[in-house]
């Protein structure tokens, strides 16, 4: 560490000329000695008694020394580094106390320093573009559907009228089918404008980015590849001039290469095309009442503000509203900064996390002060002697910081290593999509925290044994045993500290656990439980070639051993990948593109329903007879009925959906609502067509097994490479995973609020128990007399468990009004429970108080079992 | 400091900062070392003054850490080398300010003490 040099150069000539000056004090001293013994000497003295006369007149040389010492201006330094040592000695006669203390630290401090590697890398490192705070995304609205993405020629039009920016920029998370190393493999892809890269301040690694000249119809293929694709496809190869990989069947030039850090927000991708010469002839591109999943970052001119830009912006839409009302008349543009699209969601979790870590480590705080307080209380006829051996009482305190200190950076040591452990394991399970995530380690900063963390424990925990001694009379006091009224009052505040802060956990864990359970108990609308899914986008071609793949593969899958059920689906259940349009049924009117309401829009095969196993509630489901020649039919879910027939049967209904390939569509079927984005999010109201009314390049095909979904995967995996061999699959997923990962926020808080809440209620039961015993042990000889007076046994165990019982309920009044006013913060975390909801706060008060009532219980029946005789003898 | 201190009643324990004026006054006659300043306070003041020498020390490192006073390392008359002491210019002129508020304070208690002398 570079720190540790300056201080070695810093002080290390100090030390020096420490050393030098004090053999000269060494040397100046024996000097008065010996003149004052030869002096006494030639008056007559005997050598000897000289010798001690001169020791008695001139008093201790040991405090002399000490005392010139301290006129030395820069004797701070060692006196540390001569503290730390006596307080080494003292904590390695005290290995039990030591390594309970350390050990207690260790967990407070590690579970901070874990956490903190998160929240640093996530929200206190920039974002990995250069002046992230000028950069803005752009997403458009209407009154019916707060969030649209970027029209292709709105993007146009913003990039020739704006002011606000230097330059907009849009990409399109994307797969396409890239052949590596001879295999055809599905990549993530983006198709971005080539302002793209200027716009998020790009350098590449390798090569040279996309220029506009790339992103016009017609041009050349080139390709930008990322890092790690360059590493894996390209074997890391320098030398670029001339390289193609195989995209979608075409040789494409790889122009450049991205550096390793570089990541699209919120998009993982492989390789970047130019959008324009992709897109810009396609009819989803052209047509400006299209949102075709576009999304738009732009970089603030230096200057702009926000509220500017957006006033901008809005001229320009008011424009576009006159000048096409049939796509924009009711549409608007939302812009908010990057940062807090990336990270907004994301910063008040990780933050109430942090605050969690934080109250396990006041509550080691806490133990470990009773621990050093009871200690220090044992230590007084030390502290006396040491105090008439002329050390001060700010000597002593010094000495007992210093402990404290030592203490808490052991602990701290190893807190780092429990963090270095535990940081992977937390980055995989957290389920984030935030820059830097993946990048969580400890580093120096965490390494500063830490420190920083040790340092502030030892201050709390370190000033409970000073306080406690400030009241009885630190180095005068030879008696042992003495405990000051501060001392008591101090131990009854942290007593209930602990089962207050334990209850808190508790309470947020108990909510948390709550909402898990009430997410995984939803009823997605299908079974999901082996239910496989396996994306596949095919790259071009025509429609019905695509529909045939489809059509086949599915077929193939189902006769495969060990699968009951195969269908295509364009949007699989908890996908969120869903098209959307506006509609309105018959007899309703059409009041214009901004007034409609919107509806999920989706694309299947036949057995569809039958493989989620989700039964039809009315109607027929689809057959092979709906062809694209046939009349257009749709199945709606339960949510669409009730708005198409608010009574009575939706079957029969028409139904105009816009985007749909065929506008007017007859309901033949009503299914229960399924989840698409989410457990925990509402349901919307969806339409489903046959895929051979409305071809799509890009399903999904599930695969109902009767067996391990696992098994399965891969055998219909291997029956649909049958079909083409040279179709890769992009994803595999298990929808029962799915599930568990739409819970994945909640999971992954409820997750470490149990594992805190754990540890805090753990150190509370042993902390209480500890304080109880010190008290007992502290009373015995009053409870022997009371005993040895006729008290009854049953008596002096109520005596000592009331005790106990008062600071247990006020603990938990404590903890229930700092619960809640805290368990509004994880309010956006809940599902299904409200964040005062009385059952979980009885749940954890209960909990918490059988806890802290069971560690009162032992020492009070040691109270009750004193032996009068023995506790007389104590003292 | 609360070091438990057995005072002997013919000993007369110094009020904070003459200790110092002490050691300037007695340093004028030029310098010295340690042992040769704590003789010279003792034999002036006829032993009323019997300092405990090591606090002398503490003393002199702080007169030098404020520059009243230098030290040097000398050869004494018996061959053995001893730190001396020297009074600098700003030493100087810090002694005469302690004489006369010094002498001041004397005569203001005298005052005090005994109020017929005075008139």
């Amino acid at each position: 560490m570079p720190c540790w040099k300056q201080i070695a150069e810093r002080y290390l000539p100090w030390i020096l000329w420490r050393g030098h000056e004090e053999r000269e004090l060494d040397e100046e001293i024996r000097f008065h000695l010996q003149q004052e013994q030869n002096l006494r000497v030639e008056r007559g003295e005997a050598p000897t008694a000289a010798r001690q006369a001169a020791h008695r007149d001139f008093g201790n040389v040991r405090r002399v020394k000490e005392v010139t010492r301290e006129m030395w201006s820069w004797t701070t330094f060692e006196s540390i580094l001569r503290d730390g040592r006596y307080a080494f000695r003292q904590l390695r006669r005290a290995p039990g106390f030591s390594a309970v203390a350390i050990a207690t630290l260790a967990l407070g401090i590690g579970a901070n320093s874990a956490i903190f590697s998160v929240v640093d890398a996530v929200l206190l490192k920039p974002l990995p573009y250069p002046e992230a705070e000028r950069l803005v995304t752009i997403h458009e609205a209407l009154p019916e559907a707060s969030y649209l993405n970027a029209s292709w020629p709105d993007f146009l039009d913003w990039r020739a009228q704006n002011r606000a920016f230097d330059d907009i920029a849009v990409f399109q998370p994307n797969t396409v089918k890239v052949r590596e190393n001879g295999e055809p493999v599905m990549a993530p892809a983006a198709f971005v404008s080539a302002s793209l890269f200027t716009v998020l301040g790009t350098k590449p690694a390798l090569g040279r980015l996309l220029s506009a000249e790339d992103d016009r119809a017609g041009a050349p293929p080139v390709v930008v590849v990322g890092n790690s694709f360059w590493r894996k496809a390209l074997k890391s190869d320098p030398d670029l001039s001339g390289k193609t990989i195989e995209i979608g069947g075409d040789d494409v030039t790889v122009a450049g290469v991205l550096a390793p850090e570089f990541r699209l927000p919120q998009v993982e991708a492989d390789v970047y095309l130019p959008i324009g010469r992709m897109m810009s002839g396609s009819e989803s591109f052209t047509d400006r009442g299209n949102h075709p999943g576009l999304i738009a970052v732009a970089r603030l001119r230096p200057g702009v503000t926000l509220d500017r830009a957006r006033a901008d912006m809005n001229t320009i839409m008011s424009r576009l509203a006159l000048a096409y009302p049939a796509s924009n008349r009711h549409e608007t543009v939302k812009l908010a900064l990057l940062p807090d699209v990336l990270l907004g969601p994301i910063r008040p979790e990780l933050l109430m996390l942090l605050g969690a870590a934080a109250l396990v480590l006041l509550l080691a705080c806490a133990n470990v002060a009773h621990l050093a307080m009871a200690r220090a209380t044992t230590r007084q006829r030390e502290f006396a002697i040491r105090g008439s051996l002329g050390a001060g009482r700010g000597r002593l305190i010094r000495q007992l910081l210093t402990e404290s200190t030592l203490l808490s950076l052991g602990g701290g040591g190893i807190g780092v290593l429990l963090a270095r452990w535990t940081v992977g394991p937390l980055v995989r399970l957290s389920p984030y999509q935030a820059p830097g995530l993946a990048d969580a380690h400890v580093d120096s900063r965490v390494l500063l925290f830490t420190f920083l963390a040790s340092l502030t424990a030892a201050l709390l925990f370190g000033f409970a044994p000073i306080v406690q001694a400030a009241y009885s009379r630190l180095n005068l006091s030879l008696r042992e045993g003495e405990m000051g009224r501060a001392g008591r009052r101090l131990r009854s505040a942290l007593f209930v500290a602990e089962v207050a802060i334990a209850l808190v956990l508790a309470t947020g864990a108990g909510l948390l656990l709550r909402s898990v359970s009430a997410l995984l108990h939803v009823d997605p609308g299908f079974h999901a439980d082996h239910l496989t899914a396996l994306g596949v986008v095919r790259n071009g071609g025509p429609a019905d070639r695509n529909l045939q793949y489809f059509t086949d593969a599915v077929d193939r899958v189902a006769h495969q051993p060990g699968v009951s059920a195969s269908a295509a689906v364009m949007c699989p259940p908890l996908s969120g990948t869903c098209w959307t349009s506006p509609y309105w049924g018959q007899g309703q009117s059409a009041t214009g593109n901004g007034q409609l309401p919107w509806t999920a829009l989706n694309m299947i095969t036949p057995g569809y329903f039958a493989t989620i196993d989700t039964p039809l509630m009315a109607g027929r489901a689809f057959m092979d007879g709906d062809t694209a020649g046939s009349r257009p039919v749709a199945i709606v879910n339960q949510t669409m009925a009730s708005h198409l027939a608010t009574a009575g049967n939706a079957v029969g209904k028409l139904l105009h959906v816009q985007y749909s390939a065929h506008e007017l569509l007859e309901v033949v079927g009503v299914v229960p609502d399924i989840k698409q984005f989410g457990v925990g999010v509402p349901v919307m109201p969806e339409v489903y067509v046959p895929v051979a009314q409305m071809p799509v390049n890009f399903m999904t095909v599930v695969v109902r097994s009767t067996g391990a979904s696992g098994v399965a995967a891969r055998q219909a995996a291997l029956a649909m490479r049958s079909v083409d061999k040279e179709q890769p699959i992009a994803q595999v997923t298990a929808l029962s995973e799915a599930i568990l990962q739409s819970a994945g926020r909640q999971r992954f808080a409820a997750l470490l609020l149990s594992l805190f809440g754990f540890v805090a209620l753990s150190l509370a039961a042993v902390g209480v128990s500890g304080m109880m015993a010190y008290t007992v042990t502290r009373r015995t000889r009053e409870l022997g007399i009371r005993i040895a007076l006729g008290a009854r046994r049953s008596e002096v165990l109520s005596l000592v468990l009331r005790q106990g019982v008062r600071l247990v309920l006020y603990g938990v009044l404590t903890g229930l009004s700092l619960a809640w006013m805290l368990t509004k913060l994880v309010r956006n975390l809940l599902y299904g429970v409200q964040p005062h909801d009385i059952s979980t706060f009885a749940a954890a008060t209960l909990l918490l108080a059988i806890c802290a009532l069971a560690a009162c219980i032992l020492p009070a029946w040691r109270a009750a079992h004193v032996d009068p005789i023995e506790a007389l003898r104590h003292e | 400091m609360n070091t438990v201190k057995e005072s002997k009643p013919d000993r007369i324990e110094l009020l904070q900062g003459t200790l110092d004026m002490m050691i300037l006054r007695t340093l004028q006659w030029g310098p010295q070392h340690g042992h040769g300043i704590g003789q010279a306070i003792r034999a002036s003041s006829l032993d009323a003054l019997q300092i405990e020498h090591g606090s002398l020390y503490p003393a002199l490192h702080r007169l030098r850490k404020q520059g009243w006073i230098e030290a040097e390392w000398k050869i004494t008359e018996n061959k053995q080398r001893a730190r001396y002491y020297r009074l600098t210019e700003r030493g100087r002129k810090q002694l005469s300010a302690e004489e006369s508020r010094w002498n001041r304070m004397v005569e203001a208690i005298a005052r005090v003490m005994k109020p017929a002398s005075s008139s």
